[in-house]
């Protein structure tokens, strides 16, 4: 047996805000291979993102253990890379900096760094951009200069925190191509928030639901990859998308007045 | 009032929409601006022709009492000062300048390491929060009493300034940072030293532009105002002589030259920073 | 039950403050009451302490760095200032020194500077906004402003007392026209810049909405120009406090500065921390009013 890329065990999480103790997550215990592509997806504010900081290291836990390959979690590492929604291109240096910043934390040799950073510029399609400044691309090139970024770092689990949001379809598809070719290629473990369903069928391998702070649901999706468009007729996707949608709490309007 | 005069101007850059004008090329820019000189040196002439050259010279006035005065001053000589108005301006601008940079790179580094520890920001709070809303020349009178009246004095109290004003500005840029960039860094392995050098302090550097521009403007003119109080040389000492003889034109062009002076060390030194932040929008590359 | 939403970065660094032991990338830190009370204990106990070396090293130590108790005993000292009047002698007339003279001596000079100051920065905001509209609207007077503007503002403006003292003798009009003169340059610029970054938009969209010129001037262009009117009168205010005292500092008569020009001359520390803490005390608390006053007319933005 392989040792899990994270295990958690007996997690949780509670902030004292201004509104008094609130209970982000209540006793999470999960397993993560090595290699699996997992989508946590929920509701939002119910916790996805709080359990995604305490895998990074970002936050700790009020209780509970996080093992990344079978060693304790203390605090932010190389190891478990991080796409966040925001925009997190640094401005103050170049498209090509960014990527060789990355490299050269990993301590990549010096004459290495520029044909690595031109690869993975490559991998994402903005070769031309190495020399220009982070301003003058579109947000969905910042976002793909972020993911060469976080692969330039080599982590073995890539942490993707709800990274497409704001950007428009076409732009998420062309994204979503580029990381499942990515992590194809490099097998990487990636944890993966969103709350968007279509986005989780085309990418998942195994969905956690996270609703209250709880891990409620725990799906493996096998729909035979490269995965298309088509999938939205297959009708096991179907139903997938269904079920996914109802545990968001989303209620198909036509179905509620069949109902009434 | 004619809101419509704020039409947009030919050459408008495209995503610059705003009521303002391009402002263009440099050539341009400075036969604008050398022209709003010459249009107050009328503003300037005129007004003298109605008042006696005690109370405001004629423009030619001043400029003899300069080139009169420029590289050597019997006046100044006989009371004992050395060089012209050249070599005393000279000397208020650099003192400043060096009191301005040891003061404002010590309140950079207070600034951007109060805004990373909590016990260094209660620390500096009195400074910092104090300052931030009271002019910091309160301080002048100490500082005289502490060092005496002399070069020593008129350098802390210019110092004291830039510290305060850059150390609330890089406060603020430090503590406004957006979080998802160190975060982001961490988990790409970067140590607390490499966010600090690769992202907090080349962050924290643009909104500090401006506080830089009013920090040199501001350090001329309390060099020279220290200079009032007591100095054996230096625009200050000039003004304060010239003016005991009622030499209103002297006092002008001292001044003026100082403020000459003044705007093009100021112009290069905002004009490197804005070059080593050309990274920001709003810059053309 | 609901759970924080993580993903605003302004919610999420409040939370930070909150949250179970962050790890130390999240460590962002504030100014509090707490920070202000360590920040000013630190600062007395360090002053009484040194206050205590010097004693045992200065001759004269009370004029170097007297202790905390005895800059407390020097308050009655003001009383020197006060020039009688209110039926209470003075001290250079043969009076006493007492507590009321030197309150009195206090709030006088407190007084004459303060109304100085208003004066002076009063005047400069009519003009200086006014000037400040006319020339953002228009392009032309705007690029010829440019020159002229920047190199006034680059004259050493403390330096300049001499001639307005010259101008108007060492009085109330010479230290008024000094504030002006020290500040209306700053609210020119701010306004010529805060009409600049008017987005265009605004006129647009008030224009197709049929605003007469009268209407888009007082609708659209005032209330969008305020909130970047706002921080640059802020820095002019202080500029004004600035330029009131150095007036007084360097010659003009009365006034908190003229009292703090004598305390000097006579190395009265005490008297000049009591001095410099009432200016202290009205420069921020006029900023705050100011802030309160502004943050009326700018509702809206909230």
């Amino acid at each position: 047996m392989t040792t899990p890329a994270i295990e958690l065990r007996d997690l949780s999480v509670v902030f004292n805000g201004e509104a008094g103790r609130v209970q982000a997550l209540s006793n999470i215990n999960l397993t993560i291979d090595p290699g699996e592509f997992v989508v946590l997806i929920g509701p939002s504010g119910q916790g996805k993102s709080t359990l995604l900081n305490v895998i990074a290291g970002l936050l700790k836990p009020t209780e509970g253990e996080i093992l990344a390959h079978g060693e304790a979690v203390s605090g932010p590492s190389r190891e478990r890379a991080m796409v966040f929604q925001e925009d997190t291109v640094f401005p103050w240096m170049r498209v090509g900096a960014n990527v060789d910043w990355a490299l050269k934390l990993r301590g990549v040799a010096p004459d290495e760094r520029k044909a690595l950073t031109a690869r993975y510029l490559e991998e994402v399609g903005l070769s031309h951009t190495a020399g220009a400044w982070p301003r003058e691309l579109s947000g969905g090139m910042r976002k793909r200069v972020s993911l060469a970024t976080a692969f330039a770092a080599d982590p073995e689990v890539l942490l993707m925190d709800e990274p497409f949001g704001p950007l428009d379809f076409v732009t998420r598809s062309t994204l979503h191509s580029i990381v499942i070719r990515l992590w194809s290629e490099e097998r990487k473990t990636i944890v993966f928030v969103t709350h968007d369903v279509d986005e989780t069928l085309l990418l998942a391998d195994r969905v956690l639901v996270i609703r209250h702070g709880e891990i409620v649901d725990d799906l493996r999706l096998d729909f035979a990859r490269p995965r298309t468009d088509d999938l939205r007729a297959d009708p096991d996707a179907i139903a997938m998308r269904r079920r996914l949608l109802d545990q968001l709490g989303v209620v198909d309007p036509a179905r509620a007045a069949l109902a009434r | 009032m004619k809101a419509e005069t704020a039409r947009p101007v030919a050459g408008t850059r495209e995503g610059r929409k705003r009521m303002g004008v391009r402002l263009g090329a440099w050539p341009g820019m400075v036969a604008w601006r050398l022209g709003g000189i010459a249009v107050l040196l009328v503003i300037w002439a005129a007004l003298a022709t109605r008042l006696s050259a005690a109370q405001l010279p004629r423009p030619e006035l001043v400029w003899d009492a300069l080139t009169a005065n420029f590289s050597s001053s019997p006046a100044l000589e006989f009371a004992g000062v050395q060089g012209g108005y050249f070599s005393n301006v000279l000397y208020t601008l650099t003192t400043a300048t060096v009191a301005a940079a040891v003061g404002g790179l010590s309140g950079f580094a207070v600034g951007v390491a109060s805004a990373r520890s909590q016990l260094l920001r209660d620390l500096a709070s009195p400074l910092l929060v104090l300052f931030a809303a009271v002019p910091p020349l309160v301080a002048g009178p100490f500082m005289l009493i502490w060092f005496g009246p002399g070069q020593l004095a008129q350098s802390t109290i210019v110092a004291f300034f830039c510290f305060v004003v850059i150390g609330v500005s890089a406060q603020n840029a430090a503590s406004s940072l957006s979080p998802a960039f160190e975060e982001f860094a961490a988990t790409l392995g970067a140590s607390r030293r490499d966010r600090l050098r690769h992202i907090v302090i080349p962050a924290s550097i643009p909104p500090l532009i401006v506080s830089v521009r009013l920090c040199l403007c501001t350090a001329w003119s309390l060099q020279a105002a220290a200079e009032l109080l007591g100095s054996d040389r230096g625009v200050g000492r000039v003004v304060g002589m010239a003016q005991q003889l009622g030499d209103t034109a002297s006092t002008l062009a001292v001044i003026l030259l100082l403020g000459v002076g003044g705007l093009v060390i100021e112009t290069l030194i905002t004009g490197a920073l804005t070059h080593a932040t050309r990274w920001q929008s709003g810059q053309r590359r | 039950m609901t759970t924080p939403d993580l993903t605003s970065p302004l919610r999420r660094r409040r939370l930070a403050r909150t949250a179970p032991s962050p790890f130390t990338t999240r460590v962002r830190t504030v100014t509090t009451v707490r920070s202000l009370v360590i920040g000013f204990t630190t600062l007395l106990v360090v002053w009484q302490l040194a206050s205590m070396v010097v004693a045992r090293t200065f001759a004269v130590p009370e004029q170097v760095l007297p202790s905390i108790p005895d800059i407390l005993g020097e308050f009655k000292g003001l009383s020197d200032y006060w020039k009688g009047g209110l039926g209470l002698k003075a001290v250079q007339d043969g009076g006493d020194q007492t507590y009321r003279g030197a309150v009195l001596a206090l709030a006088y000079g407190a007084w004459t500077t303060t109304l100085r100051m208003l004066a002076g920065f009063t005047l400069a905001c009519i003009v200086g906004i006014a000037l400040g509209i006319v020339i953002g609207l228009s392009a032309r007077l705007r690029r010829l402003s440019l020159g002229p503007l920047a190199l006034l503002a680059a004259l050493p403006l403390l330096a300049m007392l001499p001639l307005f003292s010259f101008w108007f003798g060492a009085t109330t009009k010479a230290a008024i026209w000094f504030v002006f003169y020290g500040t209306v340059v700053t609210v020119v610029r701010a306004t010529v810049n805060a009409v600049d970054n008017v987005p265009r938009r605004y006129t647009d969209q008030a224009r197709t909405l049929g605003a007469t010129r009268l209407q888009l001037f007082r609708r659209v262009l005032l209330p969008a120009i305020l909130p970047e009117l706002r921080a640059g009168l802020t820095l002019a205010l202080t500029f004004a406090w600035s330029m009131v005292l150095g007036a007084e500092l360097l010659g003009v008569q009365g006034g908190l500065g003229a009292m703090m020009s004598q305390a000097i001359e006579f190395s009265a520390l005490g008297r000049m921390v009591f001095i410099s803490g009432v200016f202290i005390i009205l420069a921020a608390a006029s900023v705050t009013a100011f802030s309160r006053l502004t943050g009326r007319l700018l509702r809206w933005m909230a």
